[in-house]
């Protein structure tokens, strides 16, 4: 029997379920090995049994932390895929203000019809087997870990920088174009999209073990960038990594 | 040895012709710095640039290199590729790394797939007139100037190159496109002076960077190794591996497989590794022997100057100075050599 694989999503811009849905040529064979249940974007129907869980977006109601603990109890495998399943991503802006502002400014007078939490990663709430990174995630990852799962090979977290690749591809550093980037502290496995094509890398595979934040906030002030700026760098994907720290560090390392 | 000379306003003409008949690589202009690759055009060659962002040895030991085809029945057949190639343009920092790397990739157990793309390939050589940065540590190692390494080298005359032709290869690339040179000179001792005169113009250009002897170097390191100097390092360095990446003598690589789609047949491929990398010392038991950046960038520049030249015999830095421009965080082996000097006592 094939295994069967569902796809489900969150808080989200469900951007990671079209980037499987854009893998034209491999979808096929894909479907050879596996076969899909549930996938909002391209199927109606909802299944209740399956193997390997996609799981895409961030949790921020009630309702979701109930969905998502049902999803854990009936997958083998789940995989958290995306900036906002694995680190709360764009979303996490959110909990920067009272949770009450928040709502009122989005729901206006129908506020209290609609429950909300501060953001939790996928992992904050349930056990994740595997963590796909990206905003979006690149198909080539997607295909990787699909392979490896179906194959039982053990997944590895990357572990090089976004530099490592970007050096790799010969690219121009964007230091010495006088603009900034992130990329040196940042995961690695886009092969370094941004930088490849003239933007400074913003976070979006999350921090790489053990990020060395004080020397990357001495590197960007050393480039002029005021406190907000760098604030906004760390923040805008890894806001919830950073949330109780960011401000003072900052303070201690900008002058 | 034979002296060519060769107008400069003849070599578009010899690189068109070269180009006809070999796959050519050498520096080109990529925005306002030059990147070593594949050349195309006769014009996309610049032979006035300063130093490229990669070097011109990954020609040889290029990045995400597929060496093994698998099968499902379980056969395996090792990749190699050994077109002829010629670099047009090499610095002479870069000719020491490419023979560097030829040592290391052929000691036993030789590495095939290096030495298939190195074997058939032409080296031409260019001198440097003038520092390519103030980051470069090549005069103080030497490495400005090449005696081997290379089949042919340009040496700038003006209006004209004197092209010395050293090895087969070198006559064989000369002779066969003789028509573009004009017979110089059968005097190897004009020649001399011509090389010691040019010498004496970079001796007056090129300046030492390092406070001591380089030849005191690997003693001084070694004095250094419990030093607090490798967690000032430490402290600013970001772990990124850009240093690892552009360096001409960084050999390190990780071997990954990847399986086709259809989950059957696949292959094995190699990619340039950085031992900046917090997992590089990672074994697998999951212990870490460099868990600390500190302790990973005294790695790094021990490794260059302490371990090569005692199980070698010759230091794994070619003094290029590209890691000391690639590291947004500041860190240069110039002010750590120095570091290391003003603490020994
Ligand atoms: S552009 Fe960014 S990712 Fe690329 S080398 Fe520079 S800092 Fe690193
Ligand atoms: S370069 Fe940075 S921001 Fe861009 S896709 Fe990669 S990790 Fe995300
Ligand atoms: S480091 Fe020295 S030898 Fe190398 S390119 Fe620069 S000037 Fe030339
Ligand atoms: S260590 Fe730095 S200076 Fe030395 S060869 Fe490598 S990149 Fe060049
Ligand atoms: S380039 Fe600089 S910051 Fe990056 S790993 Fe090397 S020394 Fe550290």
């Amino acid at each position: 029997m094939k295994p069967k694989l569902a796809m489900f999503s969150f808080t989200s811009c469900e951007g990671c379920q079209l980037q499987i849905l854009n893998l034209e040529d491999e979808l096929l064979s894909i479907l050879n090995a596996v076969e899909i249940v549930n996938f909002r974007e391209a199927i109606d129907e909802k299944a209740q049994d399956y193997d390997i869980a996609f799981v895409e977006g961030s949790i921020t109601t009630p309702e979701e932390i109930e969905e998502v603990k049902d999803i854990r109890s009936k997958a083998k495998l789940v995989v958290a895929i995306g900036a906002c399943a694995c680190l709360g991503g764009v979303n996490a802006m959110k909990n920067f203000f009272p949770l009450d502002f928040v709502r009122n400014e989005v729901y206006k007078e129908k506020a209290s019809c609609f429950p909300t939490l501060p953001v939790q990663r996928v992992g904050d709430v349930i056990k994740v087997d595997y963590e796909m990174h990206g905003c979006p995630i690149t198909k080539k990852e997607f295909l990787h870990v699909t392979k490896s799962l179906l194959l039982g090979i053990p997944l590895k977290q990357i572990h090089y920088s976004i530099c490592t690749e970007c050096k790799t591809a010969g690219n121009v550093c964007l230091f010495d174009k006088g603009e900034t980037c992130i990329g040196a502290i940042t995961r690695g496995g886009c092969d370094a999209i941004c930088p490849t094509f003239g933007d400074g890398c913003e976070g979006c595979r999350g921090f790489v073990d053990e990020p060395n934040f004080e020397g990357m906030i001495q590197v960007l002030a050393d480039r002029g960038l005021t406190k907000p700026e760098i604030k906004n760098k760390f923040t805008y994907f890894n806001g919830l990594d950073v949330i109780e720290t960011i401000n003072d560090k900052i303070e201690e390392f900008v002058k | 040895m034979k002296i060519y000379f060769l107008p400069k306003d003849k070599v578009k003409l010899l690189v068109e012709s070269v180009l006809d008949e070999f796959q050519v690589f050498g520096a080109k202009a990529k925005e306002m710095k030059f990147e070593f690759g594949k050349i195309d055009t006769a014009a996309e060659l610049r032979l006035d640039y300063n130093t490229t962002i990669l070097p011109p040895v990954k020609t040889f030991f290029p990045n995400d290199e597929k060496i093994l085809e698998f099968k499902p029945n379980g056969q395996t057949t090792s990749v190699h590729e050994n077109s002829k190639k010629v670099l047009f343009g090499v610095h002479p920092c870069d000719i020491h790394a490419i023979e560097m790397m030829d040592n290391i990739f052929s000691t036993p157990p030789e590495d095939k797939h290096y030495l298939e793309r190195r074997k058939d390939s032409i080296i031409i050589g260019i001198n440097c007139n003038t520092p390519c940065s103030d980051k470069i540590l090549c005069y103080d190692k030497g490495t400005y100037k090449a005696d081997s390494g290379f089949d042919l080298m340009f040496w700038d005359n003006g209006e004209s190159y004197l092209v010395e032709v050293v090895t087969s290869l070198g006559n064989f690339l000369a002779s066969k496109f003789s028509y573009f040179f004009n017979f110089f000179t059968e005097y190897s001792g004009d020649f001399h002076e011509f090389k010691s005169e040019y010498h004496k113009r970079q001796d007056f250009v090129f300046e030492k960077k390092l406070t001591r002897k380089i030849s005191e170097l690997p003693e001084a390191m070694r004095q250094s190794y419990e030093s607090e100097l490798w967690h000032e390092v430490g402290a600013k360095c970001l772990s990124c591996g850009s240093c690892n990446i552009v360096c001409p003598t960084c050999y390190c690589f990780d071997v990954k497989d990847v399986v086709d789609i259809d989950l059957a047949g696949g292959h094995r491929c190699r990619n340039w590794d950085s031992c900046q990398n917090l997992d590089f010392a990672c074994v697998g038991s999951g212990e870490n022997f460099r868990e600390k950046s500190s302790q990973r960038n005294r790695h790094r520049v021990f490794k260059k100057e302490v371990y090569l030249p005692q199980n070698k015999g010759y230091s794994g830095c070619v003094g290029c100075g590209r890691c000391n421009t690639a590291c947004i965080a500041g860190i240069s082996l110039i002010d750590i050599y120095n570091n290391v000097f003003s603490e020994e006592v």
